[in-house]
C-alpha cells in the first residue's frame, strides 16, 4: 500500500507548484478561450502524457472525444474520470492598460472537472457518454486603484459539454463511430467605473452559448503492429444569446443603455489523422495530426462580423508509453511532445510543448497523472503548463494488455 | 402636468404621422418656450402654424423657408422633431453602440451616400490604421470628381475612440449637406462655390475597441511592446511635439502618450499626407466634452498673432450654437481656458498650414452630465446645434 501512496505522491507532485497555461495575447480576448485555440476534446492524462496523442490512441471513455471509433476497441464497461488544474498567466494581456492594467502578468488558476463519463458495449456496439470541459473564459478579476477612481473587472465562464457515442467494428480490424457533441457555456464581463460625487459607470455583458457538433471516426488495425485512426468533426456553430447593459449614473443624469442581440460563432471543421504502434508489447508510439481551419472561422456579435485574419495550422503530436507489466499491476512512463500553433497571424504564437506522465494500473483501476510544459517560441515570455490526473475503472478486461 | 405632458406627447406623435403621410412638403417640429418669447418674436411665430400650446412650450411645424427664417431670426427654440431629416436618417438601431455609428456601419451608411448622390458624395480611404482599416475621407462639392480651384473646408471626428458623438456630427453634416443639395438654395450655394471635406472616422481602431471592450478607451491600438496599447492621436502631430511633458507625456501608460516621434502613427501620418496635398483654409476637430471651442495655442499661453481672427471666428460659432437651444458654449485659446496640450491638431493644422483650426467640444458640458457618454437621444439634438457654427464656418472659408 505504502507503493502505491508513493506512486499516487508523485503522480500529483506537480500540483504542489503554480501551473501555467497559454494565453494568446489577443487585443480582444474577451472572446478567446483561457489556454490554446487548438481544442479538439479533453484529454484524458494517459493521451497528454503521451505528447498529446489521442486519435489512435485511447483507452477511456474520453475517446470518444477524439475518435468515437476507438469506442469499438474497448470490450467492456469502463468509467473514468480526469480532473485538470492549470494556472494561466496572461502576457500584454491588453484589456485596460493605459495608466491601469501594465505588463505585469496576470495569472488565474482554475480547476475543474475535464472530463467523466462511461462506455458499455452492448449488442455488438459499444456505446459512450461523456461530460467534458469544453472552454473556459475566466479572466483575473481585477481591481485598479484609480485615485479616486476605482476600476473593477470582472470576467467569468466557460463551456461544457455532452458527448454521446457509438461504435462498432464494421469488418475485421476496422472500426466506425460516429459521436454528437452538445455545448452549452456562459460568458459574463463586466467593467466597473466609481468616479467619486455619486458618479459611476458600469459595462456587463452576458452571453449564453449553446451548439452542436458531429463527429466521424475511422480505426484501422493494421496486421503490422501500427493501427491507424482518422476522426472528423463538423463545423461548431455556437449560438450566442447576446445582452449588453450599460449605464452611467451621476447626480444629474442616468444614460442608460440595454440591448440584446442572437450571435453566432462559427469555428470550423477539424480533421485528425493518428498513429500507434507496439515497437513490443510494453513500447507504444503515437502521433496525431491535426488540422484546424481557422481561416474559415466566423463570429458574429451584434450584428457585426468580427474580423479575426486568423490562419490555418496543424498540430503535431508524438508521444510513447513503456509500460512494467507485473502479473496484477503494471507501471506506465510515458513522455511526449506537441507543436501547437496558434491561429493569430499578427502576434505569432507557436508552443513547443513536453509532456511527462505515469500511470499504474491496480487490478479494475488504473490512475494516470500527466504534466505538460511548453513556451511559445515567438514570443517572450509566454509559456503553457498543465496537470491533469485520471481515474479509470475497467468493470472487466483491461484492453490495454490485449 | 404629466398628464398634460403625455397627452401632448401623443397628439404631436398623431400629428406627425399624419403629416407624414399627407405632406409631401418637408416638415419640422419647433418649440419655444413662453416665457422666453420676446417681444420681437411674437410677429415672426403669428406667421407659424403654431400646432400646440403646453404650459412650458408652444409648439409649431415649419417648412424649410419658415425654418430658415426661424434660423436667421436668431430667437431661441428648440428641435422637437424633424421629419424630413431625422426621421430619414438611418442610424444604426441596435448593437452595443446604439445609434452611434461603429467602423462597419460608419462604411456601409457612406458609400450608400456616395451612390444616392454620386454627383456631390466621394468617398475616398486616405489611409489604413494599425489593424488595417480605412481612414475615410469624404468630400462634397459639385463636379466632385474634379479638383476645383474652389475653398476647402476640413472636419474631422474621433481622434479619441471613446468621443463617439465626435463621429456623427461631421457624419451627419455630410449628410445633410448631400441631402438638402437639390432642394436648399442656400445649401447649394455653399456645395457649389465649396470642396467640404469630412474625416469622419480618424480613429477606427480605438473606436471598435471603445465598443467592444473598454468603452472609456482613448487612444489608438499601437502595441507599445511593454504590454501597453495606444498613442494619443492627438499629441501626435509634428508641430512642438513633445516640447514639454505637461502638455502631452512621454509614458506609454499615459492617456496623453504622445508616441514615439511626431506623426509616428498612421492614422496622424496619413491626414497629415492628405492635408499636405490639398489647400485647406480651415478646419475642424470634434471631439466631447466641455461644450467650449477652442483655437491655437495649445502648447503655449503666448497669445497666436491670429489670435483676434481666431476669437471672432470661435466667438461668432458659439453664439451660433448657443442659440439653438440655450446650451451654452464657451471659447478661447486652449492653453488658456482648458489646458496645456502639445503635438495637438489643430496647433499643427495651424502651425504648418497657417489656417484658422479649431476643436469643437461637444455636449456635455460636463463630465457629470455624462461625459463621453452621449445619451442616444442628444445625437441629432447635437448635430442641429452644431450646424449653424458648421455652416457659418464653410461661408466664411468661402468667402
Amino acid at each position: 500500500m505504502k507503493k502505491y501512496a508513493l506512486i499516487i505522491f508523485i503522480l500529483t507532485f506537480p500540483l504542489h507548484f503554480t501551473l501555467h497555461a497559454q494565453s494568446p495575447p489577443l487585443q480582444y480576448e474577451d472572446e478567446a478561450p483561457l489556454g490554446t485555440w487548438n481544442i479538439f476534446g479533453f484529454l484524458s492524462a494517459r493521451n497528454l502524457g503521451m505528447g498529446n496523442t489521442a486519435i489512435a490512441n485511447s483507452s477511456e471513455s474520453s475517446a470518444s472525444l477524439f475518435n468515437p471509433a476507438l469506442l469499438a476497441n474497448l470490450k467492456s464497461f469502463k468509467a473514468s474520470i480526469t480532473l485538470f488544474a492549470q494556472t494561466s498567466e496572461m502576457f500584454r494581456y491588453s484589456l485596460i492598460n493605459t495608466s491601469s492594467i501594465r505588463s505585469s502578468k496576470l495569472g488565474i488558476s482554475i480547476f475543474d472537472v475535464g472530463s467523466a463519463g462511461f462506455i458499455f458495449p452492448y449488442k455488438g456496439f459499444t456505446y459512450g457518454v461523456n461530460y467534458f470541459f469544453f472552454e473556459s473564459y475566466e479572466r483575473p478579476d481585477f481591481v485598479v486603484p484609480y485615485p479616486g477612481q476605482p476600476l473593477n473587472g470582472e470576467f467569468s465562464g466557460n463551456a461544457r459539454g455532452i458527448n454521446l457515442s457509438v461504435s462498432r467494428e464494421i469488418i475485421s480490424d476496422l472500426s466506425l463511430g460516429i459521436s454528437f457533441n452538445y455545448i452549452a457555456g456562459k460568458r459574463y464581463l463586466k467593467i466597473s467605473e466609481e468616479f467619486g460625487s455619486g458618479t459611476s459607470y458600469f459595462d456587463e455583458k452576458s452571453h449564453d452559448l449553446y451548439g452542436w457538433n458531429l463527429g466521424i471516426g475511422f480505426f484501422y488495425r493494421t496486421p503490422f503492429n501500427l493501427n491507424v485512426g482518422a476522426s472528423i468533426k463538423s463545423p461548431l456553430r455556437i449560438k450566442t444569446d447576446s445582452e449588453i447593459l450599460r449605464e452611467f449614473k451621476s447626480p444629474v443624469i442616468e444614460i442608460f443603455q440595454k440591448d440584446t442581440s442572437k450571435d453566432e460563432t462559427k469555428k470550423p471543421f477539424l480533421a485528425g489523422l493518428g498513429f500507434s504502434y507496439f515497437l513490443r508489447k510494453n513500447i507504444l508510439i503515437s502521433s496525431d495530426f491535426i488540422y484546424f481551419p481557422w481561416k474559415k472561422y466566423e463570429y458574429f456579435y451584434f450584428g457585426e462580423k468580427v474580423e479575426r485574419n486568423f490562419k490555418s495550422v496543424i498540430e503535431i503530436c508524438i508521444g510513447g508509453e513503456y509500460s512494467l507489466l507485473f502479473p496484477k499491476e503494471s507501471l506506465h512512463l510515458r513522455i511526449g511532445y506537441f507543436y501547437d500553433p496558434q491561429p493569430l497571424r499578427k502576434t505569432e504564437i507557436n508552443y513547443n510543448n513536453f509532456t511527462f506522465g505515469a500511470g499504474v494500473s491496480l487490478g479494475k483501476f488504473r490512475i494516470d497523472g500527466a504534466y505538460s510544459t511548453g513556451s511559445a517560441t515567438d514570443v517572450e515570455k509566454i509559456s503553457s503548463k498543465k496537470f491533469l490526473i485520471s481515474i479509470v475503472y475497467f468493470s472487466g478486461v483491461n484492453d490495454e494488455k490485449d | 402636468m404629466k398628464k398634460i405632458k403625455i397627452f401632448l406627447s401623443t397628439f404631436l406623435l398623431i400629428l406627425v404621422s399624419v403629416i407624414s403621410v399627407y405632406s409631401e412638403e418637408k416638415v419640422r417640429i419647433i418649440s419655444f418656450y413662453l416665457d422666453k418669447i420676446k417681444p420681437g418674436q411674437i410677429s415672426l411665430l403669428s406667421q407659424l402654424d403654431v400646432i400646440a400650446v403646453g404650459q412650458e412650450k408652444i409648439y409649431a411645424i415649419v417648412n424649410q423657408a419658415e425654418f430658415r427664417a426661424v434660423v436667421k431670426s436668431k430667437f431661441s427654440f428648440n428641435y422637437e422633431s424633424i421629419r424630413a431629416f431625422d426621421k430619414e436618417i438611418a442610424l444604426p438601431k441596435k448593437g452595443q453602440n446604439g445609434m452611434f455609428h461603429s467602423y462597419r456601419e460608419l462604411e456601409k451608411d457612406i458609400h450608400e451616400l456616395e451612390k444616392k448622390y454620386p454627383e456631390i458624395f466621394k468617398v475616398t480611404s486616405i489611409g489604413t490604421s494599425i489593424e488595417g482599416r480605412n481612414i475615410y475621407a469624404i468630400k462634397i462639392s459639385d463636379n466632385v470628381s474634379q479638383d476645383e480651384k474652389e475653398s476647402e473646408i476640413l472636419f474631422v471626428g474621433a481622434h479619441h475612440a471613446r468621443e463617439w458623438i465626435s463621429v456623427e456630427v461631421p457624419y451627419l453634416l455630410a449628410h445633410y449637406l448631400s441631402q438638402e443639395y437639390s432642394s436648399n438654395p442656400e445649401i447649394k450655394k455653399i456645395v457649389d462655390s465649396s470642396e467640404v471635406w469630412f474625416v469622419p472616422l480618424l480613429n477606427p481602431d480605438g473606436l471598435e475597441y471603445s465598443i467592444n471592450v473598454y468603452r472609456y478607451w482613448r487612444k489608438n491600438r499601437r502595441d507599445n511592446g511593454n504590454g501597453t496599447f495606444g498613442v494619443d492621436l492627438n499629441r501626435n502631430y509634428g508641430y512642438m511635439w513633445g516640447i514639454d511633458d505637461k502638455g502631452s507625456s512621454p509614458s506609454t501608460y499615459s492617456q496623453v502618450y504622445r508616441g514615439k516621434y511626431p506623426f509616428s502613427e498612421p492614422e496622424t501620418a496619413f491626414l497629415r499626407d492628405f492635408m499636405s496635398q490639398r489647400k485647406f483654409a480651415a478646419a475642424v476637430s470634434y471631439h466631447n466634452y466641455s461644450q467650449v471651442i477652442l483655437y491655437p495655442w495649445g502648447y503655449t499661453k503666448i497669445i497666436s498673432k491670429d489670435r483676434d481672427l481666431f476669437h471672432y471666428l470661435s466667438g461668432e460659432m458659439a453664439k451660433l450654437i448657443t442659440n439653438v437651444r440655450e446650451n451654452t458654449y464657451g471659447y478661447g485659446q486652449g492653453s488658456l481656458i482648458m489646458y496645456l496640450t502639445n503635438g495637438d491638431y489643430i496647433d499643427w493644422v495651424y502651425g504648418v498650414f497657417n489656417i484658422p483650426s479649431f476643436t469643437i467640444e461637444l455636449n456635455p458640458k460636463d463630465f457629470i452630465s455624462g461625459g463621453f457618454i452621449t445619451p442616444e437621444s442628444e445625437i441629432f439634438p447635437v448635430f442641429w446645434e452644431n450646424l449653424p457654427a458648421a455652416l457659418f464656418l464653410i461661408n466664411w472659408a468661402v468667402k
